[in-house]
């Protein structure tokens, strides 16, 4: 973590908001060797190749956050490299607690990652709704990502896509999302109330 | 209004992009209608889970030029002379050959005995619980009671939990039991945990472990 500095958050943000990919690669395998290694100090129990998917699923999800919103630089007192351990570490929680491992990790509870405990969903309902967009076909592929993470206007997915007028775009796009909700709701509902009733 | 109205409704409110008036007449009604809340909760996820997609492909695209990069790299510097260190070393290396390929066929012999469940498990002589709480568990599974037979399955680590390679029979029970655990885990979407087990069955380095690196790459590629 000592490599990266507080400077460097507002480059990553920028990176992550102007779609930079460059940046993003350079940061993504910068950070890499030294989370990888503070994580297995941390908790040995766990395969090195799980670290490395340990260490992708923070990364994706710091991305996410920053796109979205709901992380916002002013809003990070530590270097990217800290907050991203810390998120490392909630990841390396839920193995670490699934399986009953003992930890003495007394930390875990001080970092600076906000709690997910008020979050809708759970952790599984999350990995289910992913599994189901990992599966949707083109065109609603293109579609949705061109909307919802490149920020193209309608006009740009009508001109991308060769749709004919920017109100095709918007209903291809609102058919895409409307179907995407219907089939995981037809394919978790019962789990999604069952997980609720337990909270 | 009908479903697309809706969507595009709750894109605009994600979005910020409804008037402080719209805003506050659209949060009025989610307070009121857990349906809708429902809905814009959905939404909102469905939206974070395409980001997540979208930068997963990009970190996996990072992975493999790196890989390229690293490959290009010890093509130039470490490959070529290598080779010829190869050459002089395969005089002493080819003798080995045939040991290993014994070796190879000694355990695909045990693999493919173990494939019987009770019949590997009737041979664990003074091992009978392990060999019981196996049978036990695979019953279970059989009768789709996946909660269970997991239950079953981590009373069972539990008395192997300081086995180690020596004790060949009840390291495979060891890993067996890892195993069914792992497919418990992925009938319940247990994603985290079934990703956890396969790992551990993939590093014991015995029978399962050409099945588990399948399923773990299906899981990964959300199949």
């Amino acid at each position: 973590m000592t490599r990266y500095n507080l400077e460097d958050n507002a480059k990553l943000f920028e990176a992550f908001k102007t779609n930079n990919n460059r940046l993003v690669e350079a940061y993504y395998l910068g950070l890499k060797t030294e989370f990888i290694k503070n994580l297995n100090l941390r908790y040995n129990c766990i395969p090195a190749d799980l670290l490395k998917d340990i260490y992708q699923d923070a990364f994706v999800e710091l991305g996410e956050k920053i796109i979205s919103g709901k992380l916002k630089e002013s809003d990070l007192t530590v270097p990217v490299g800290a907050y991203l351990f810390g998120m490392g570490k909630k990841i390396a929680h839920k193995y670490v607690k699934l399986e009953e491992i003992s930890s003495d990790d007394d930390t875990l509870n001080d970092i600076c990652v906000a709690s997910n405990s008020d979050a809708y969903f759970s952790d599984n309902d999350r990995e289910l709704i992913q599994e189901y967009v990992a599966k949707v076909a083109e065109p609603c592929s293109t579609v949705l990502r061109l909307f919802y993470f490149e920020d193209y206007t309608m006009f740009g997915i009508a001109k991308r896509m060769n749709y004919k007028s920017e109100d095709v775009a918007k209903t291809r796009k609102n058919k895409c999302m409307t179907k995407l909700k219907e089939i995981i709701k037809k394919g978790c509902y019962g789990q999604f109330d069952a997980d609720r009733n337990h909270r | 209004m009908d479903n697309l109205m809706l969507t595009e409704t709750i894109d605009r409110y994600l979005a910020g992009q409804m008037s402080d008036k719209e805003r506050q007449a659209f949060q009025e009604k989610i307070e009121e209608d857990a349906d809708l809340r429902s809905e814009v909760e959905l939404q909102r996820e469905v939206i974070s889970a395409i980001r997540r997609q979208v930068l997963r492909n990009k970190v996996n695209t990072f992975e493999q030029n790196r890989k390229k990069r690293t490959v290009a790299k010890w093509a130039a510097y470490v490959v070529m002379p290598l080779a010829v260190a190869a050459c002089m070393a395969a005089c002493i290396v080819l003798p080995q050959v045939d040991r290993v390929k014994q070796i190879g066929a000694d355990v695909s012999l045990y693999a493919a005995a173990a494939d019987d469940v009770t019949m590997a498990y009737a041979s664990l002589k003074g091992q009978s619980q392990v060999s019981d709480i196996i049978l036990s568990a695979n019953q279970l599974m059989k009768q789709q009671q996946y909660a269970k037979a997991d239950e079953v399955l981590v009373k069972g680590l539990e008395q192997v939990a300081t086995i180690t390679k020596e004790n060949v029979q009840l390291w495979y029970a060891k890993e067996d039991m890892l195993y069914m655990r792992a497919l418990c885990a992925i009938k319940q979407h247990k994603v985290y945990r079934s990703r956890y087990l396969l790992w551990q069955v993939i590093q014991m380095n015995a029978i399962h472990k050409d099945a588990a690196e399948q399923l773990l790459k299906q899981i990964k590629e959300g199949k």
